[in-house]
């Protein structure tokens, strides 16, 4: 289609002008653009709302990326000082792929990518069954054995325990491993893989394209092998949640599967990529809900027990998943079921893998700095290396640009000045005697009480550095201390001592996920009932109008106070009330819209036929008069987000999640001083997001409401 | 119109209904559910007993024994200006109710063969004197009191022990929380236990109860005299009868406020002024800023100005309130900064003191001389706390407003009439105030109805920020002490400034523009 289109062009450029003739031809003749590319297009024109698209990039890349830009657990870590974890992470490649797994893995990681590019498109109906077959049973057997780990051998009857203790690669003899299994497991993945080429009937190109992945997940393995082999660990990874992994794995897929331009038009990916993102956003709000029950210590006596079961995380994770994608294998929008079943059936099984592994993450123990620098580790870490839970490494608040050996000197000020009082000398003609460096040792030593320091190590380098110039004064000495290795705080920290950057960009997430949470639940609200009262008027409308007025009537942030501060203090519960605490807007814009369609010719006909009043509301009137409501939505997730920001200030959300507007209260908490970087910085932050979805809206309704831009004076 | 109107605020009925409903239920729902303040104020000295006759006392007092629907009933029958029944009377500035009911003790029965009869209400010879019915009232509402405190704690003691019983049969769940028996389950724990419990057991319960029939025999006298005494009608009565001893109009109750003990009415009567002050100054300034500059833009569309104007509006417009107003009590208030205004309140201290006007007071100053110093006077003390708060409740105004008046110029500008007028070359002077902006005020006017309100609630963070003690804060204390009168007669006063502001602006859209007719 678009080939014959592009021919059609260039015959028609190379016209002087454009005939009735040549369109009547197919000559000249433009294709028309969809009126939400070329709406697209208008807004793309003005730099305020590009500006604005280019905020909220970045906004949306800090909410998936903020746990690998920003987080207090290293990297990398290798038990041993002085050594490279780098370096040690790469002699481990080598050792692994000298060892059995290692050559299992780069062995198998050929054969799959070789049986995804060259498996027959098409295979008779008993060899795919067989496959299938063998691969659910095999994988069945896998998932079996998984909840018999940690089991001893007077718990169950000797053969169970033989059977599953070879499921799990231990050998006869304890302390021993098998792989027999595992060649299973590797070869049922290959036949897995023959089937679904197979069976979805992918083309050559597309499995080209995607061996890639593949192969990372191979090379991955690998890499993790080597990282054991060389005792190399990633704290950072180990402490990823179930969300940040699913972001992270969404954000990828999303790329691969938005940018290049296969499979398809991009439209409709989306709207396959938007029902994948709702499955995985439920089957985490589900394992949110359920893990916070089977944690509350006032939990129901079974669900207790429950929870103490060694397979409580594997059967918790696959009834959560399994019933989220059972419900998804109906909604999914692709036509066939196959593919449907396969999409839902896809994301189940990632989610069910992700949950499975990481229900709850550890209690975190940010000692690792400690531990350095006692010269028991040496880590790799990210580039902002706090965490926004990281409190209690200082022991008050610090202005941008400190690091944890500020405090010291702060104190060793104080005492100098004290003692340049009763000596009479000034601090800068002090000689930098014995009771001078027994000062700063002991401000160590008391310090390192409550900040990360080792005043051994820091006392052992400024000797170092007294030896290596002996004219250093008692300032350049006090001055040395802030130069000592010691992370620092680059925006300052909070009243709790918690870095302010790590928390400014792990709140990125709340602020984009507050934004389209809430107001997609107001939009499908306010649809709803807009589209029935203006739809059937009359009573309907009478009645349902009194429950738009209940909320107009009350002002919103007063019924979003009373809310949340009765509702219990949690992300979701807040995205929900104001959800539906907003959602009057649109019901007002499509009632009016629908009062406007229904009598048109297209309503009348569409009901005339019979279809149900499902199909004459949403699929017949609402594409002609959402515009509005998707206008308006802009402003509606500015809105939240200034919401948000005011429940934060006031202490309704929840106190473990980084957030902008709770940032801000903790400027004017302490009494008698003001944080100027306590306001700046997250006022600033919430200031842009909401300018930038302002300016996007406003250029929006500019585009698609040209009405006002004919007036001239 | 008339009927429109009618129409209107007859439906304006379910509206508030619902309004209330909605943050009732929001309240009932909280974890403690209404008046968790109050359980929660016995402290952890307390044992468990005397915690549960405190509750007992408070719950009974402010009608938190009811199930939840009775108790929004009960809110509603009080707010509601037609009421049914006896008409309350006033002592004092005292509100006197019709005593309660008493309903006989739990398990009584059991323990007692007859209860206690009280004779016909005593005849009450009404003084001449005002002060000795004042006197008369206040000896029958005092021991009324007391009587009803006294039952209800035996009453509660008593519960506990049948909990005890009950706890030795093992049936614990046949216990309440604090220790007292679930009334439906008493008959059956009482049956089972008769025989097997310890006679101990029983002996405490049997005094127990005891003191609870008497103390309910107590009661039942000071029920009966304090009727007398209200049946009497001898002071003040509430509203205006429509059918004498059934049906009556009178101002609403709003009740009294758990967390301060005070009427509600007389608590937002303090407030309510001091938010309509910022409020009042503030959208006049909103005008003055806004529409000038509306007309500016509109004026030149398409220009640098308007441009510019729409841009900076847009930003205005972004700038959380919260944020505002840290920054300007960080940078402008606070003393480590500029330190130029004042932080908190809308008064100093001293303004009690001062005249309203400024003007020179003769001053011993610290070296013993007299000068002649200049002091502020109480309306510019008012107006200096005014500025901080009253900036920053205005300037999101600007913006809504701005485009406003921009978009109504803008198409009066694209009307016939206007080309006309150009073509007859009247000067674009006139064109833009004489024609354009005369068509289009009407917008602009009742905009101010839809401003007011959305102030309001705007008003809740600023008075917080700045400390000052307006409806605002209230509302705040309201939801953190889970104050379910103060929250609700808050609610119900807001929501219905609201609701009227929405039907003025509908008439006042009908009376300007002949086009718009409701009918």
């Amino acid at each position: 289609m678009s080939q014959a289109n592009d021919t059609n062009a260039k015959t028609a450029d190379q016209l002087t002008a454009v005939t009735g003739v040549h369109l009547m031809q197919g000559i000249g003749h433009k294709p028309a653009e969809g009126f939400w590319t070329e709406a697209w297009r208008q807004v793309l024109k003005r730099p305020g709302a590009v500006l604005g698209i280019g905020w909220v990039a970045l906004v949306a890349f800090f909410a998936v990326f903020a746990p690998l830009v920003a987080n207090g657990h290293p990297i990398l870590l290798v038990e041993q000082a002085d050594t490279n974890p780098i370096g040690a992470l790469f002699g481990g490649i080598g050792s692994a792929i000298g060892s059995v797994d290692g050559a299992r893995l780069v062995l198998f990681t050929l054969l799959w990518t070789a049986a995804w590019i060259l498996a027959p498109r098409k295979l008779d109906m008993p060899v795919l069954v067989i496959l299938a077959g063998f691969a659910t049973v095999v994988f069945a057997l896998r998932v079996f054995a998984q909840f018999f780990i940690g089991v001893t051998e007077d718990q169950v009857p000797s053969a169970v325990f033989g059977f599953t203790q070879f499921l799990l690669g231990r050998g006869e003899e304890p302390g021993t491993t098998t792989i027999w299994f595992q060649l299973l497991v590797d070869v049922a993945a290959t036949a897995g893989l023959v089937w679904a080429a197979a069976a979805f009937g992918l083309s050559q190109r597309v499995r080209i394209i995607t061996a890639p992945i593949i192969a990372i997940a191979g090379i991955g393995s690998l890499i993790g092998l080597a990282a054991s082999k060389a005792e190399v660990t990633s704290p950072m990874m180990q402490f990823l949640s179930v969300v940040d992994l699913t972001l992270l794995i969404g954000a990828v897929a999303g790329l691969v599967l938005l940018v290049p331009k296969w499979w398809g038009a991009r439209s409709d990916k989306a709207v396959v990529l938007l029902t994948v993102s709702l499955q995985a956003g439920l089957t985490m709000l589900f394992h949110a809900i359920v893990s916070a029950m089977a944690a509350n210590r006032d939990a129901a006596p079974w669900m207790r027990a429950f929870e103490q079961q060694p397979y409580f995380e594997v059967v918790s994770s696959m009834g959560i998943a399994g019933v989220v994608g059972a419900i998804f294998i109906a909604v999914h929008p692709p036509a066939r079921a196959s593919h449907r079943a396969g999409i839902s059936l896809l994301v189940a099984l990632v989610m069910f893998g992700l949950m499975a592994a990481r229900w709850a993450t550890p209690l975190p123990n940010f000692d690792y700095i400690e531990r350095e620098t006692r010269g028991e580790v040496s880590a790799v870490y990210t580039i902002i290396p706090w965490s926004p839970q990281q409190g209690g490494t200082a022991v008050d608040l610090m202005p941008p640009g400190s690091n944890v050996y500020t405090q010291v000197r702060e104190g060793l000020k104080v005492d100098l000045a004290e003692r340049a009082r009763e000596t009479d000398v000034l601090v800068v003609d002090m000689p930098l005697d014995e009771e001078v460096l027994g000062a700063i040792e002991a401000r160590l030593g008391f310090a390192s009480e409550s900040l990360t320091i080792d005043p051994q190590a820091a006392m052992a380098a400024l000797n170092e550095e007294l030896a290596s110039s002996p004219d250093m004064d008692v300032d350049a000495a006090v001055g040395f201390l802030e130069t000592l290795p010691g992370p620092g705080y680059t925006l300052g920290t909070d009243s709790l001592g918690r870095d302010m950057l790590s928390q400014l960009l792990h709140a990125c997430r709340l602020s984009i996920s507050i934004g389209l949470v809430s107001t997609s639940i107001a939009v499908v609200i306010g649809v709803t009932i807009g589209a029935l009262m203006g739809y059937f008027g009359g009573w309907v409308d009478m009645a349902l109008y009194r429950l738009v007025e209940v909320f107009m009537a009350i002002p919103l942030l007063f019924l979003l106070i009373v809310a949340a501060a009765v509702l219990p203090k949690n992300t979701y519960v807040m995205m929900a009330i104001i959800g539906c605490v907003t959602w009057t807007g649109s019901a007002r814009f499509i009632r009016a819209e629908f009062y406007k369609l229904r009598g048109q010719d297209f309503v009348q006909s569409a009901r005339s036929v019979g279809l149900p009043l499902r199909s004459v509301l949403f699929k017949h009137m609402l594409p002609n008069g959402v515009t509005p409501v998707l206008v308006d939505a802009s402003f509606a997730i500015a809105a939240a987000i200034l919401a948000e920001a005011v429940l934060g200030f006031l202490g309704l959300v929840n106190p473990n999640q980084p957030s902008w507007g709770k940032l801000l209260s903790d400027a004017t908490n302490q009494v008698g001083r003001f944080m100027w970087w306590l306001a700046i910085f997250p006022g600033l932050a919430i200031f842009l997001t909401v300018l930038s979805y302002n300016l996007i809206g406003e250029a929006l309704r500019d585009a698609i409401d040209p009405k006002l831009k004919k007036a001239r004076v | 119109m008339t009927t429109y109107i009618i129409r209107r605020l007859l439906l304006m009925i379910p509206t508030v209904i619902g309004m209330t409903l909605l943050i009732f239920m929001l309240v009932a729902m909280s974890p403690g559910g209404v008046g968790a303040a109050l359980n929660v104020s016995g402290g952890g000295q307390m044992d468990s007993g005397s915690v549960a006759q405190q509750r007992a006392y408070l719950e009974d007092r402010y009608g938190l024994d009811a199930p939840i629907p009775m108790q929004y009933l009960r809110w509603l029958a009080r707010v509601s200006p037609v009421k049914f029944g006896a008409r309350d009377q006033f002592v004092n500035g005292d509100r006197f109710g019709q005593p309660r009911e008493v309903d006989p003790p739990p398990l009584w029965s059991w323990f007692a063969d007859e209860l206690p009869r009280v004779e016909s209400p005593p005849e009450i010879e009404v003084p001449e004197e005002a002060e000795d019915r004042q006197r008369l009232y206040r000896r029958a509402a005092g021991s009324y009191a007391q009587a009803r405190a006294a039952y209800l704690g035996s009453r509660t003691t008593f519960e506990i022990a049948v909990g005890d019983i009950a706890k030795v049969l093992a049936r614990e769940d046949a216990v309440k929380d604090r220790g007292q028996i679930k009334p439906e389950q008493a008959q059956q724990i009482g049956k089972d236990a008769f025989e097997t419990v310890d006679p101990e057991l029983w002996s405490i319960a049997q005094a127990r109860a005891d003191q609870m029939v008497r103390d309910y025999e107590v009661l039942a006298e000071a029920t009966a005299q304090s009727r007398a005494v209200f049946d009497a009608k001898m002071f003040r009565q509430a509203g205006i009868p429509i059918i004498p001893g059934t049906m009556s109009i009178a101002m609403p109750d709003l009740g009294m406020s758990f967390s301060r003990s005070r009427p509600v009415s007389s608590l937002i009567a303090e407030a309510l002024p001091k938010t309509l002050l910022l409020n009042l100054i503030a959208v006049p300034i909103i005008y003055f800023v806004a529409v000038p500059s509306g007309i500016l833009a509109a004026s030149r569309q398409g220009s640098l100005v308007d441009v510019g104007l729409g841009a900076f509006y847009v930003a205005l417009w972004s700038i959380p309130v919260v944020w505002a107003g840290v920054l300007a009590v960080g940078f402008l208030a606070s003393k480590d900064y500029l330190g130029a205004f004042p932080v908190t309140g809308l008064n100093s201290v001293e303004a009690e003191s001062m005249a309203v006007l400024p003007r020179f007071v003769e001053t011993v100053g610290p070296d013993g001389v007299t000068r002649n110093l200049w002091q502020r006077g109480y309306l510019l003390d008012t107006l200096w706390h005014l500025v901080l708060p009253v900036a920053c409740l205005v300037y999101t105004g600007f913006a809504i407003l701005s485009k406003q008046t921009r978009a109504a110029m803008l198409e009066n500008f694209n009307a016939d009439y206007v080309r006309t007028a150009k073509a007859k070359g009247v000067s674009r002077r006139d064109v833009v105030y004489r024609h354009v902006f005369r068509n289009s005020l009407l917008p602009i006017i009742t905009m101010f109805v839809s401003i007011f309100p959305a102030m309001l609630g705007g008003s809740v963070v600023i008075e917080r920020i700045f400390s000052v003690p307006g409806m605002g804060n209230l509302i705040i204390d309201a939801i953190n002490l889970r104050d379910r009168e103060l929250l609700l007669a808050n609610a119900l006063i807001v929501g219905l400034v609201n609701i009227l502001a929405l039907l003025l602006a509908d008439i006042l859209y009908a009376l300007a523009d002949p086009r718009i007719s409701y009918d």
